[in-house]
């Protein structure tokens, strides 16, 4: 199997190959992995790819204990604008 | 880049955060000539606020102290992709401090005067010529403070390279190594306790950010530092839009476009408690604050938001030098959230402050011990004062 073709990252055009060349570069864990090739960073903020990213991960760190990346809302995006019309007042904490 | 290795027995210099702060310092140590350097972080490299800030680089404030050193950070920040010999996706296409009330408006005129006078080449420009670098902003602009020389850089990229540099040098970088105690004996500090172990060292730096009062007060040093949850939303990629970093004074909201297309959003507007958590809250107040800088971005679908935390003195300034109480153990914390900003600078004068007693007048001002004596170095542009409320501080990160 040809790393360079594999996609792990349909949204941000992530491949196998790119994940084993970070990896190379020092980011050995999902964490950091995912910030040096944005994978799970896309349109779809990892709900296609997660899965495959961190079992690919794994795989090169020869380890089964990794922790997917911290879950971002919202869970689909949501306009600007719809958020604003929700908004209420809030008191902000003094700095 | 990271050291796999054990602790070892002994380092000559052990730094506690491996954010931006504690890279540039270990690059600068190693390039001072230290050898058998340590940084430590509790989690992985970036897992602090470097890692979580949208990356703007400034230098436009309202006091001679904050614009002499923030300036003399973003000079390096121009040159460092030459000094480390990599790319740190730095893009200095300028920063607009924007002015939607006329009396920020003056006393904006004062501090472009105060900058001027210092060599910043940072200019008032009205409204429309507001309008004119940038037309998706509200017509309701005043004017802003435009500095060519500012930008953003991206973050995490910025401390591979310095972290990257450091290594080559011999620092060694341990993730995932907690520090849980601090050994001080006769007044000097001898020992770092970790979660890997102990080392011993006579030198102890706190680059920990938010944690830097919780491992000063290991070595028995109290910071009258609070910690504060500040959050950041990003958008869907859209086409180049806003050209330059955009920070709404008045109203406390940032802006810039990423190379990938994407706007990331900061604003202060936070729910207690403090912590690492997202909260609805902040998106719903953040989505209208935007929509009146930028009108024109209702569809603009939210991608995600997180949070990261920022440790703040009583003046909003850092904390940066040594301590009375304890030989060997410097700080290097307390940035507010210019941390990044101000770690070229931080780095290079810190590390001829510990290794030769240089004590440069860029950083003096900043020495801890101003906040017991009273000489403190607010910044006029950063605190937005209302009627009968408490002091807000603006969003510039």
């Amino acid at each position: 199997m040809n790393g360079e073709t594999v996609f792990v990252c349909l949204c941000e055009d992530v491949t196998l190959a790119d994940l084993a060349r970070g990896f190379a570069a020092g980011f050995r864990e999902p964490e950091t992995l995912k910030r040096y090739t944005g994978a799970c960073t896309g349109a779809c903020q990892g709900k296609l790819c997660v899965q495959a990213f961190v079992e690919s991960v794994a795989a090169l760190a020869g380890r089964a204990d990794l922790r997917r990346p911290s879950v971002r809302p919202p869970l689909s995006p949501v306009p600007l604008g719809v958020l604003a019309a929700g908004a209420r007042d809030l008191e902000t904490p003094a700095c | 880049m990271l050291t796999e290795a054990p602790l070892r027995p002994q380092y000559e210099a052990v730094i506690i955060g491996a954010g931006c702060q504690g890279a540039a310092l270990a690059y600068h140590l190693a390039r001072e000539g230290l050898r058998d350097i340590a940084v430590l972080d509790r989690s992985y490299l970036g897992s602090g606020a470097t890692g979580r800030n949208a990356g703007s680089i400034r230098n436009t404030y309202g006091s001679a102290e904050w614009i002499r050193f923030f300036d003399a950070s973003t000079r390096l920040w121009h040159g460092l992709a030459d000094e480390l010999g990599a790319d740190v996706s730095f893009s200095p296409r300028g920063h607009l401090l924007l002015a939607l009330r006329d009396d920020t408006l003056e006393l904006f005129r004062r501090c472009v005067a105060l900058q001027n006078s210092l060599g910043v080449h940072s200019r008032l420009i009205d409204g429309a010529e507001v309008r004119a670098m940038e037309p998706a902003i509200t017509p309701a602009v005043r004017g802003a403070i435009f500095e060519p020389a500012g930008g953003m850089v991206k973050h995490d990229v910025a401390l591979w390279a310095y972290a990257a540099a450091a290594h080559r040098r011999g620092v060694e970088i341990h993730s995932h190594t907690e520090v849980t105690g601090i050994t001080v004996e006769r007044g000097r500090v001898s020992a770092v306790q970790t979660s890997r172990g102990e080392t011993r060292t006579a030198r102890v730096i706190d680059a920990a950010g938010a944690h830097g009062a919780a491992v000063a007060r290991m070595a028995g040093i109290e910071l009258p530092v609070t910690v504060h949850s500040f959050e950041k939303l990003v958008t869907e990629a859209f086409p180049p839009t806003v050209h330059r970093v955009v920070v709404s004074r008045d109203t406390k909201v940032s802006l810039s476009q990423t190379a990938r297309g994407e706007f990331v959003f900061g604003s202060t507007e936070t729910s207690p408690p403090v912590g690492l958590r997202s909260t609805y809250d902040f998106a719903a107040a953040s989505a209208r604050k935007i929509l009146e800088i930028f009108p024109g971005f209702a569809d603009a679908g939210v991608l995600r938001q997180w949070t990261g935390l920022i440790d703040m003195t009583p003046d909003h300034a850092p904390l940066l030098g040594a301590v009375d109480q304890v030989e060997g153990f410097f700080l290097d914390c307390g940035w507010g959230g210019h941390g990044l900003t101000g770690a070229p600078a931080g780095g290079a004068l810190l590390a001829r402050l510990i290794l030769h007693g240089e004590r440069s007048p860029l950083i003096e001002p900043f020495d801890v011990a101003r906040l017991a004596a009273g000489r403190l170095v607010g910044d006029s542009l950063l605190t937005v004062r209302e009627p009968g409320k408490d002091p807000h501080v603006v969003a510039s990160r």
